[in-house]
């Protein structure tokens, strides 16, 4: 009931911060920015983030974290848009929407699916909004008790996450996360100050930047994805208008459907908290579900609501999940995560437990900004959907130069060095690339943040266990932690036997 | 499509070598003065990028071949390579040029030859662009960029 309580109090300390005349601007700012960011194709939320990086120094480091995260929040409801009106996901968390959201535009009710869809994200996020106020401060103070050990552990249960949860190949997961483990030890060594993988060259001293290499493999990468299609397309012309009885039809049809609503909701935060997976398989896992316990399955498909509400209030609430994670654990929940997470290493702050119950108005002010943002954004579609489709419909010719120059300077303006310029386009070629072959990009954006503080947790263990591995697994935390991020990491290769053997029963059962 | 990742895997397998050869100069104890040596991390690292790009290059070789090839038609490979050179123009203009010739310049061609836009397309936003950049960096955020040469000599950008 005190935890309860502090948590409250703490909310209201939040709102004084998220309520002021500035905060609301940037959060305005913020929704408007990731709304459009949304709806272009060719630039995903987590690029749109990290592209905007930079000028978040600019202003307070309450309202410069608040502003970020609106980005990400306006860029989770903006894939609806085109989903709906176009069948173009402007984000990979909004395919699951086409399924019914398109035909059901298609058949003459945009408004309806749209205004489903935006009502569904709204609710999504206060759930997930009242979650986190209630669940944060236990973890936190719960999360206080950790050592280096521990830690460590945290972080191989953050990259195991991805291994045996992630969809594809698990050798291309490992590899990633190997990858970006890598890039991070390019510089200086933490402890000795030797330089490490640099030979000789004075540009590798100052290490690869998490900005130019996420701009470049999110933002790039998925440009070059874009151009083998974009080139030629034809959008089809779907009205994006609302009407007030629109409104009141999405708000009904959601209060029919409440839980299927509610249980988008929670399974989408719980999947959000997960770090190997997020918005985009809580979607799908939202909508499987959603078909699976209809009583009208077949309708799936062809324009039915329950299809554009399930998945929607899923994404949003994962959207969400992998926030709590990051705030109170420091580990980021989605790659989106990861970025915020480089922003507040930017602002001289180490996310985790600590930060947590240090920087109250900090920490407090960016979850009160959760609600407003909701509601900025939730206005923002309900009045602004036509413009923001409208955006669609801007040639790609015209739109493509605009994001790369914003690109490349985004990359640029974080340290003002000419090899962050390279690094964008470099790995904007990775990146296209390894889109191309299924290798998930994902886990290389988290290792990227995590580097430095798993190999920091790592060495100390071991200078705690004078150079023995078994301090992991002597305290019962991080061994628990341990066996569990191990079996993750076995998952996969368990797989097949799990096959073998349902397969080999089934024979006897027939 | 099995080629690319043969040859992608390969290229991992490269950048895990020349990470152990590092790692090895370094020192790869897990017991030193300061605790681990600086290679140790970094040498189980390249190893485990070793196995695993070896893993994805058996399994590539030992994939049928198949008709799924990397690109899906010539027009796609030439949409996607067009883009990556102009990008990559782009930046070498940004260091040779300066960042608002390489802007203004990049701007016109791509409208241009990518776009296919008309004459007052392509010439609106390459300067709409280029002055927006220097307005809002220069001016607005105080973020210097790379200038021209031609900067020492009197040139404005």
């Amino acid at each position: 009931m005190e935890v309860l309580l502090e948590s409250l109090h703490n909310l209201m300390i939040g709102f004084g911060i998220a309520l002021t005349p500035t905060a609301i601007l940037f959060v305005t700012l913020g929704c408007v920015l990731g709304l459009v960011v949304g709806v272009l194709p060719g630039l995903g939320g987590t690029a749109g983030v990290a592209l905007l990086l930079p000028l978040s120094i600019l202003v307070p480091r309450e309202i410069g974290i608040i502003f970020l995260a609106a980005i990400y929040w306006g860029a989770l409801y903006g894939g609806v848009i085109t989903s709906i009106l176009f069948a173009i996901p402007g984000e990979p968390w909004s395919v699951a929407l086409i399924f019914d959201g398109y035909p059901m535009a298609k058949k003459g009710n945009p408004g309806l699916a749209l205004s489903a869809a935006f009502f569904s994200s709204f609710f999504g996020m206060i759930v997930g909004a009242v979650i986190m106020v209630l669940a944060a401060l236990p973890i936190a103070l719960f999360a206080l008790r950790f050592g280096p050990p521990e830690m460590f552990a945290i972080m191989m249960l953050a990259f195991s996450t991805f291994v045996g949860l992630g969809r594809g190949s698990a050798w291309k997961t490992l590899l990633c996360t190997a990858f970006g483990l890598l890039l991070t030890t390019v510089g200086l060594d933490i402890v000795t100050g030797q330089p490490r993988l640099t030979f000789g060259s004075i540009m590798f001293l100052s290490g690869f930047h998490f900005v130019p290499v996420t701009v470049g493999l999110f933002g790039l990468g998925e440009i070059l994805v874009n151009a083998e299609e974009r080139i030629g397309l034809k959008l089809e012309k779907i009205a994006a208008k609302m009407g007030m009885k629109d409104f009141k039809d999405g708000l009904l049809s959601l209060w029919q459907r409440k839980w299927i609503t509610i249980m988008g909701t929670s399974l989408g935060f719980f999947i959000g908290v997960l770090p190997g997976t997020g918005a985009t398989p809580a979607s799908f896992v939202g909508y499987g579900l959603a078909k699976q316990y209809s009583s009208h399955p077949d309708d799936y498909g062809e324009g039915t609501i329950e299809g554009i509400i399930a998945p929607q209030s899923a994404a949003q609430s994962a959207g969400l999940g992998s926030i709590l994670p990051l705030v109170t654990l420091g580990i980021p929940g989605s790659p989106t995560a990861a970025v915020l997470m480089a922003a507040l290493f930017m602002y001289g702050l180490w996310p985790g437990p600590r930060m947590f119950l240090e920087e109250t108005e900090f920490v407090w002010g960016l979850i009160a900004s959760l609600f407003i943002a909701n509601a900025v954004c939730l206005i923002i579609c309900l009045a602004g959907a036509p413009a923001l489709a409208a955006i669609m419909r801007v040639p790609w010719g015209i739109l493509t130069p605009i994001i790369v120059v914003a690109l490349v300077m985004g990359g640029y303006a974080m340290r003002n060095f000419m090899f962050d310029v390279w690094q964008v386009f470099i790995f904007g070629v990775l990146g296209y690339i390894m889109k191309k072959l299924k290798y998930p990009l994902a886990p290389l954006a988290v290792a990227l943040v995590l580097g430095a503080m798993t190999e920091r947790d790592l060495r100390q263990s071991l200078i705690m266990g004078r150079g023995s591995p078994a301090i992991l697994f002597e305290r019962p935390i991080s061994a628990i932690v341990l066996v569990i991020a191990v079996l993750l990491f076995a998952l996969p290769l368990m797989k097949p036997l799990f096959a073998k053997v349902r397969a080999m029963r089934q024979p006897k059962a027939s | 499509m099995r080629i690319a990742e043969i040859v992608v895997a390969s290229l991992f397998i490269g950048i895990g070598l020349v990470c152990l050869q590092d790692a090895i100069r370094l020192g790869i104890s897990a017991v030193g003065t300061n605790g681990p040596q600086a290679g140790f991390i970094i040498f189980w690292l390249g190893v485990l990028q070793l196995v695993m790009a070896a893993v994805i290059i058996f399994q590539g070789v030992r994939k049928k071949k198949t008709e799924e090839s990397f690109f899906i038609n010539r027009d796609a490979m030439m949409g996607a390579g067009y883009v990556a050179l102009t990008s990559g123009l782009f930046c070498l203009m940004m260091q040779l040029l300066g960042t608002y010739l390489a802007i203004f310049i990049y701007s016109i061609v791509f409208t241009w030859w990518l776009g296919k836009c008309r004459w007052f397309s392509i010439i609106g936003l390459a300067v709409i662009l280029t002055v927006a950049f220097y307005y809002g960096f220069e001016q607005g955020l105080m973020i210097p960029l790379p200038k021209s040469p031609w900067y020492v000599l009197g040139f404005p950008v």
